[in-house]
């Protein structure tokens, strides 16, 4: 026979997990108390329309004897019948607000919480939870007390206990938060109650020992994008400097300086926001500082996919009443919705960073250069838009691309910091406007320039296209080198290089060695494989490339070194070893690991050349000096 | 600049960019230069973890070839664990270059084998990495006994995550035709439960095709829905795309086919995994033989010839390599479906 059962449940177990583990922070049951409270709030006013006071009072009871701490939370919301008690209070994941799916049509919509859940995180701070409420529909006044055992008791209390209608908590908190100082509680209580409460419509009052005071009074003017756009410019700099730095002015904190800021906005309204814009450069990786409101409940200030990654340079303070919360409120779960609004919001601000005024825009790009050049890598757009307050690195130090655009045709850059190092002195002598590519996107820049330009101002630099500083041998000369040159190719051959002659200026530089991006990556393959054990050696030898053009070695014919080379009646296999020295000398100067053959020419090159200069007599020289 | 320089400034903008990489392989040239092997094996680290998921094996198998070296050399000190970690990536993409000769892998994977041996480790990741190797040569009798010896093997700090295991266990099983169990398989990815940054990326394609062949066109079209979202536009995941493009293929999408065609394939040139390149190749083969036979006009940023030159020839060169016929016999088999 079988028999149907139910499973047992311990509940107190299952209030330490949602309590503890749930949430990320101890301090969270302030904000499910707040969300309550406004939500009875909100409710009410639904309820009578004519009711428009809406308050929430926090205070700190202290027993001067026991020094027993009590905070006392009241709010002058709906309040709860009988019925409502059993049924929101005594029964877990059963929310007085409506669906839990979240469905932003229902007329629930205004409200915070949703799951029912809430009220248990009280239970992190305490091991009782003491409910006075008065309901606005029954007139009647219930006394509830939930223990973190499970059990809970109900009872009616007469009218006097609490004449105004709406609900009062008590929490006597444990041991552990009671110890703490008087002092160091209350402002632990003053922080968390702006941080979820500084943006709710209602109310939050504070009573420490001294006075009573609003915390959300300069913070709560924002529930909807209408307010926002009433405010002036400095209105929001100030709202923003108060969010961002939890309710604290504080003069020299740097958000004092901030001035640049934009108003952004999903397509419904349903999500809007304010970016301000950090004052400094700030890296990609850094964290990405965003606070969001849902329904003006706080929910985090490190939101995640609200903003588009790029959007690093703002700090960004979000308000929605569309996106849907994860169970702990404490961030919003990537769903289509979140899609939408992220890349809604994303397009506002590139639509605002567009309508900014020159001199903030110029502002803005020098400050986070490099995070605009990556965007403007991936974004023609964007970049057709700002490329001309961009800068450079040239011949001249750092430049705009719309000054160097203005001046020159054609521009050629390098494609690493090496490669423009090489080629400076040529370039100066010749005047070719060159640019060290080198830096971080700028060749990708240049190169999605010439597309927004419509034509190839920006190149890369290649001698056969500075025809004026790279000029041919005579024919004669060429004529009567063509075979030498050709042997001393075949011979340089195994290296991947190519020795053109050429005359170039300055004089002073005998040699130039330029590669292309395929060369460089073949020679690193042979590199390794030399490098490495038999098995990879073996690997990496298998995926060598076949056609790849050569790199090539200027050889500049000004230069009184080259032609002695050439022209002092050398045998062949003397101007090979020297050619090779000098190969092996332009891959030092262009800072490239040389491989192991390379490393063993130099020594025969110079080796060759010591034995020459010997059989000349120059050695005797050289042994009597040190003999 | 030295090395460490251009590896902070990697960092800064991001390492797994194609900038990042680039001021990676700056940081290796200059270390090398300046004969600094900590500088090195360090840059060259962080180019393996930068590259891992964006379809670049080459410079993985070029920076580990190195590290390797480094490591048996015992000049500098070396973290054995993150290095024998990163050896499973460089032998599961072995066999994606057809230029890598049947006896390289075997020995690839045995000196893997002999590593984690000496050095303590399970050999459940070298025995997944075998059965995913033989999959991958089309060695369809093996896979059946060596999924066995992976499942069978004992798990210890190499093991991937669970996420990845599913993956693997699921593309085995979708190899070997059994689709319901591949379907079953990948209920924790279907779910949610478990996810990487890879998975379900690469799983939802087999998973579109398993469950069309399955009958529940709604969770095909389901797994498609979700998963081309993950996947689209990453030169790391043609493969997956290429499985999108044939499910849309089975169900009659033949615009949706077209489009992910037009954006993969301007994608294709930044992998260097040519048989993930393959993959894509063939499907968009498949697709143009398929439009061909419903009379369709299809546009694609490549020729068509050169396109089904492309697939014959990739499947042609993986065969010579692996000693079989599995992917020219496939691809016919493929492209017979439409004729």
């Amino acid at each position: 026979m079988s028999q149907e059962n139910r499973f047992q449940v311990n509940l107190s177990g299952m209030i330490d997990i949602l309590s503890n583990h749930l949430y990320s922070h101890q301090d969270v049951y302030i904000r499910e108390l707040l969300q309550n409270g406004t939500d009875a709030i909100r409710a009410r006013k639904m309820y009578d329309a004519g009711f428009d006071n809406g308050e929430i009072h926090v205070a700190l009871q202290i027993n001067a004897d026991t020094q027993d701490k009590t905070l006392v939370f009241s709010d002058n919301g709906i309040g709860l019948t009988a019925e409502e008690i059993a049924e929101f209070l005594a029964t877990i994941a059963s929310s007085s607000k409506g669906d839990k799916n979240f469905d932003h049509n229902s007329r629930e919509q205004s409200f915070i919480g949703r799951f029912g859940i809430g009220l248990l995180s009280c239970f992190v701070v305490t091991s009782e939870i003491r409910l006075l409420t008065h309901s606005a529909k029954s007139g009647t006044v219930w006394e509830w007390c939930g223990k973190g055992d499970g059990t809970y008791t109900i009872n009616e209390l007469p009218l006097q206990a609490r004449p105004e209608i709406g609900t009062t908590v008590f929490l006597n908190y444990n041991a552990d938060i009671s110890s703490l100082l008087t002092q160091e509680l209350l402002d632990n209580l003053r922080e968390c109650l702006f941080r979820y409460g500084a943006c709710l419509e209602v109310p939050i009052y504070f009573k420490d020992k001294y006075k009573t005071s609003w915390i959300n009074q300069h913070s709560n003017a924002v529930g909807s994008l209408a307010d926002l756009k009433k405010m002036s410019p400095s209105e929001i700099l100030n709202l923003g400097q108060i969010l961002l730095n939890n309710g604290n002015y504080v003069v020299d904190d740097e958000t004092a300086s901030w001035h640049d800021y934009f108003v952004l906005q999903s397509q419904s309204g349903n999500t809007f926001a304010v970016a301000y814009v950090v004052p400094y450069a700030v890296s990609t990786h850094a964290r990405k500082l965003h606070s969001a409101y849902l329904n003006r409940m706080y929910v985090s200030n490190e939101v995640e996919k609200v903003m588009p990654d790029w959007a690093f340079f703002t700090r960004t303070i979000i308000w929605t009443n569309e996106l849907q919360p994860v169970a702990s409120r404490e961030a919003f779960y990537s769903n289509d919705t979140l899609e939408r609004v992220s890349a809604e919001l994303a397009a506002s601000l590139k639509q605002q960073i567009k309508a900014m005024p020159e001199k903030a825009l110029q502002r803005l790009l020098h400050t986070h250069h490099t995070a605009f050049k990556a965007l403007a890598c991936d974004d023609e757009e964007l970049l057709r838009f700002i490329y001309p307050y961009l800068s450079v690195y040239t011949l001249n130090g750092e430049e705009t691309i719309k000054d160097l655009i203005a001046q020159s045709d054609v521009i050629f850059y390098t494609r690493s910091v090496d490669d423009f190092r090489q080629i400076a002195d040529v370039a100066r002598a010749q005047q070719v406007p060159l640019i060290n590519g080198g830096y971080v996107y700028d060749t990708v820049i240049l190169q999605g320039l010439n597309k927004v330009l419509g034509r190839d101002v920006f190149k890369l630099f290649r001698p056969e296209d500075v025809e004026l500083a790279f000029k041919s041998l005579y024919p004669d000369e060429a004529l009567a080198l063509a075979d030498l040159l050709s042997q001393v190719n075949a011979h340089m051959k195994k290296y991947q290089v190519e020795v053109v002659l050429n005359y170039f200026s300055p004089h002073e530089i005998p040699m130039l060695y330029l590669s292309n991006q395929k060369s460089q990556t073949e020679r690193e393959l042979e590199r390794v494989a030399e490098a490495s054990n038999d098995l990879f050696g073996s690997i990496l030898g298998n995926l060598h490339q076949a056609d790849v053009p050569l790199a090539q070695l200027y050889l500049n014919f000004h230069n009184e070194v080259i032609q002695s080379v050439f022209f002092t009646g050398k045998s062949k296999t003397m101007m090979i070893s020297v050619i090779e020295v000098l190969y092996v000398q332009a891959l030092l100067m262009g800072h490239y690991p040389l491989k192991k053959n390379e490393i063993h020419l130099m020594n025969k090159g110079l080796l060759s050349i010591i034995k020459s200069l010997k059989s000349n007599g120059d050695g005797q020289t050289a042994i009597t000096k040190y003999s | 600049m030295d090395a460490y320089d251009y590896m902070d400034q990697a960092h800064e903008i991001g390492e797994s960019s194609l900038e990042g990489i680039r001021l990676i392989e700056e940081a290796i040239k200059t270390a090398d230069a300046a004969n600094d092997l900590n500088a090195g094996y360090d840059a060259r680290k962080m180019l393996m973890t930068a590259t891992y998921a964006l379809g670049l094996p080459k410079k993985q198998l070029l920076a580990f070839a190195w590290m390797i070296k480094q490591y048996e050399a015992q000049i500098i000190r070396i973290d054995e664990h993150s290095l024998m970690w990163r050896y499973k990536w460089v032998v599961n993409n072995a066999a994606d270059f057809p230029e890598i000769s049947k006896q390289q892998i075997d020995h690839l994977l045995d000196d893997m084998k002999q590593k984690y041996l000496h050095l303590g480790y399970s050999l459940k990741p070298y025995l997944k990495l075998r059965a995913i190797t033989a999959m991958k040569m089309g060695q369809v009798e093996d896979v059946t006994g060596l999924l066995s010896e992976w499942k069978a093997a004992k798990k210890d700090s190499m093991n991937d995550c669970p996420a990845c295991e599913t993956n693997d266990d699921v593309t085995l099983k979708f190899f070997q035709n059994e689709y319901q169990h591949a379907v079953d398989t990948a209920k924790p990815l279907i779910s949610g439960k478990q996810k990487c940054g890879e998975v379900p990326h690469l799983t939802n394609g087999m998973l579109a095709l398993a469950f069309w062949d399955l009958g529940d066109q709604e969770a095909a079209e389901e797994r498609f829905k979700k998963g081309y979202k993950l996947t689209k536009n990453h030169a790391d995941f043609l493969a997956a795309n290429a499985d999108f493009v044939l499910y849309l293929l089975a169900s009659e999408q033949w615009q949706l086919a077209q489009d992910i065609l037009n954006t993969e394939l301007n994608v294709l040139p930044q992998s260097e995994n040519k048989f993930d390149q393959y993959r894509l190749y063939a499907a968009a083969a498949v697709f143009l033989q398929a439009a061909h036979r419903q009379g369709l006009s299809v546009e694609l940023p490549i020729d068509p010839n050169t396109i089904k030159q492309h697939a014959e020839q990739g499947a042609a060169a993986f065969d010579a390599r692996n000693g079989n016929h599995y992917y020219t016999q496939r691809l016919a088999a493929q492209l017979a479906q439409y004729a």
